[in-house]
């Protein structure tokens, strides 16, 4: 055994469990849904209208959702997920270092669009700035370059079982159906292609699985044809007429983990649906146009940087955090799977490791949802305590100055055990006119718009001429809030 | 609760706990040579893509492999972490062991 320094100590199995030389996994913090959940499909030219239960009965579409940690300054993270119920799908599609602080985690899963997955962030502790995670008593451990390994302030990553994961070849084998000259006819993309893995340990609720799948494709269908319609007994001869039908559904591969047992599921969910139609007729009389007709139809949309606003602005809330934080969706024109062949490591621990809480604390339904401990009620008439966000912005009539805003957000603070409940107002000077501010963080609280609940318009008068002046715009909001006064 | 071992704030170091052996952004062929890190006997590798994976690309994910080799009458197992052949996603993998 070479001389080492440093603190070394083996566990029962004979494995080392903490060594000075190497630093700890250790959990820093829940990620927060940064996003709705969304089933984008394709809204453009010729669409093909597809319904939220079609999602779900023809396209195998999963859940597209958006987590964001930011306060973390680290080059290196590894998200862990806990589902919402046995057997979820669930695929980690993205993960982003927005900037220096902020990271960003896409995600799909299966189920409602309540059912949304709780996401965890694990980091290397030695990648951390010291002074945020070294504890002030207890044991901290250091390298031989003074980087800190160790502290018993954070628990280090302890890991059930892992176990290495492919996904199937292919993605469907059995019968879809056909679709002809229809704009509302759907071809069945349920995929039927699965595959099980059996660990060591049991999969539970409290258990937190990391593997981000390497497997993607998709499923294609397309026909068309043309030709000769008669004009009727009333109009001479006939018309050339030509149609092309094509629709999709992009795939991503997803692991589920059935409670009480050690069986993992590899499977399909849709991130990227669509379909278009288009049918082009001729003039009755008229012939020798039907390369005309089949030159003029669409052919099939290459998506790109503007996807986002061809899925109909499902994605826009992935948007704001920057382009380069969107999903990458793909519109399939064949049947096809890329990288089922590179196997990936999931790993296994469990929240009660970390202190984590089962239940996400907070009796009232949060936004956005994770540990909100606080209520939020919007009430407009202001006889009732109300709690919300509001932006205000004043314009003076035939003013070419920008509107200027202040952002007013009123909030209650319920009772505990030792302190009452409490009232207060905090007025944020906000001179930006557009209201696209969407939290904000002010004296440690940090404070969330919520959905769009009223707005009011009030025209406002000189008070000496009564001479009218300009208008006061009022939008009020739901507000979340985490942290406390 | 076992009588022997290490207990710290409540954490028991009898359990499985991984270590971050080796870390970094794959930029190229890397190799990590297990016999530089003797006290080390279990070995996992993750990557994890960083930034939106292009699927439109056809992007790969890295893979990696273990091999033995002689060098001087000496035996060292080597892992070998290959970047993907296809797409320009970065990566970061993470050598855990224990």
């Amino acid at each position: 055994m070479p001389e080492r320094w440093g603190i070394k100590t083996t566990s029962d199995d004979g494995y080392i469990n903490l060594h000075s030389d190497y630093s700890s996994m250790v959990y820093y913090a829940e990620m927060l849904q940064n996003t709705n959940s969304v089933r984008p499909v394709y809204t453009g030219d010729n669409y093909v209208p597809i319904s939220e239960t079609q999602k779900t009965t023809f396209y195998d579409m999963g859940w597209v959702v958006q987590f964001k940690l930011t306060n973390i300054n680290t080059e290196f993270l590894l998200p862990f997920y806990l589902p919402a119920f046995s057997g979820q799908q669930i695929g980690i599609l993205d993960v982003i270092r927005k900037d220096a602080t902020t990271w960003l985690v896409n995600l799909i899963y299966s189920g409602n669009e309540t059912n949304t997955p709780r996401v965890f962030a694990f980091a290397p502790l030695n990648a951390m700035p010291r002074p945020v995670m070294e504890g002030r008593w207890g044991l901290n451990v250091f390298d031989q370059n003074n980087r800190l390994v160790f502290t018993d302030n954070k628990q280090p990553l302890r890991v059930d079982d892992v176990l290495l994961i492919t996904h199937p070849s292919t993605i469907k084998t059995g019968a879809r159906g056909t679709c002809g000259n229809s704009k509302s006819c759907h071809i069945n993309f349920t995929s039927d292609q699965t595959a099980t893995y059996t660990g060591t340990a049991t999969n539970s609720s409290t258990k937190l699985y990391h593997i981000v799948p390497s497997a993607y494709g998709g499923l294609a269908y397309k026909d068309s044809d043309s030709g000769r319609g008669d004009c009727g007994l009333l109009e001479l001869g006939r018309y050339e007429y030509a149609w092309v039908y094509q629709s999709w559904a992009s795939f991503r591969g997803t692991v589920g983990h059935i409670w009480g047992t050690r069986n993992h599921t590899v499977d399909w969910l849709s991130d990227f649906a669509g379909g278009y139609h288009q049918f082009k007729k001729g003039s009755c009389g008229l012939s020798g146009i039907l390369g005309f007709i089949l030159g003029g139809l669409l052919t099939l949309v290459t998506l790109g940087a503007g996807l986002v606003f061809l899925v109909g602005g499902a994605l826009v809330g992935f948007a704001l955090a920057g382009v380069d934080s969107v999903p990458s969706l793909k519109a399939y024109d064949a049947d096809e799977t890329i990288d089922t062949n590179t196997a990936s490591n999931l790993i296994i621990t469990d929240l009660k490791y970390y202190n984590i809480s089962e239940e996400i604390e907070t009796e009232f339904e949060p936004y956005p949802p994770g540990p909100v401990p606080l209520e939020y009620v919007y009430s407009n008439t202001f006889e009732e305590t109300p709690v919300y966000w509001s932006f205000r912005r004043f314009r003076p009539e035939n003013s070419t100055l920008p509107f200027f805003g202040t952002l007013e957000i009123y909030a209650v603070y319920p009772a505990t055990e030792t302190t009452p409940s409490t009232t207060g107002m905090v007025r944020i000077e906000d001179f930006s006119s557009d209201n696209t501010i969407e939290s904000v963080t002010f004296q440690g609280v940090t404070y969330y718009r919520g959905n769009f609940v009223d707005e009011s318009l009030i025209n406002v008068y000189d008070p000496v001429t009564n001479v009218f002046i300009g208008i006061d715009y009022t939008a009020y909001y739901e507000l979340g809030i985490i942290g406390t006064p | 609760m076992p009588d022997y071992g290490l207990e710290i704030n409540g954490f028991s170091f009898n359990y499985g706990v991984y270590s971050v052996i080796e870390k970094g952004v794959l930029s190229g062929v890397t190799t990590i040579t297990k016999e530089a890190h003797p006290d080390i006997r279990l070995w996992q590798v993750f990557f994890v893509p960083v930034g939106v994976r292009d699927i439109n690309a056809r992007e790969l994910r890295p893979t990696s492999s273990e091999s033995t080799v002689q060098n001087a009458g000496e035996t060292y197992n080597i892992i070998t972490l290959v970047p993907p052949s296809v797409g320009t996603t970065s990566y970061l993998y993470f050598i855990l062991g224990r």
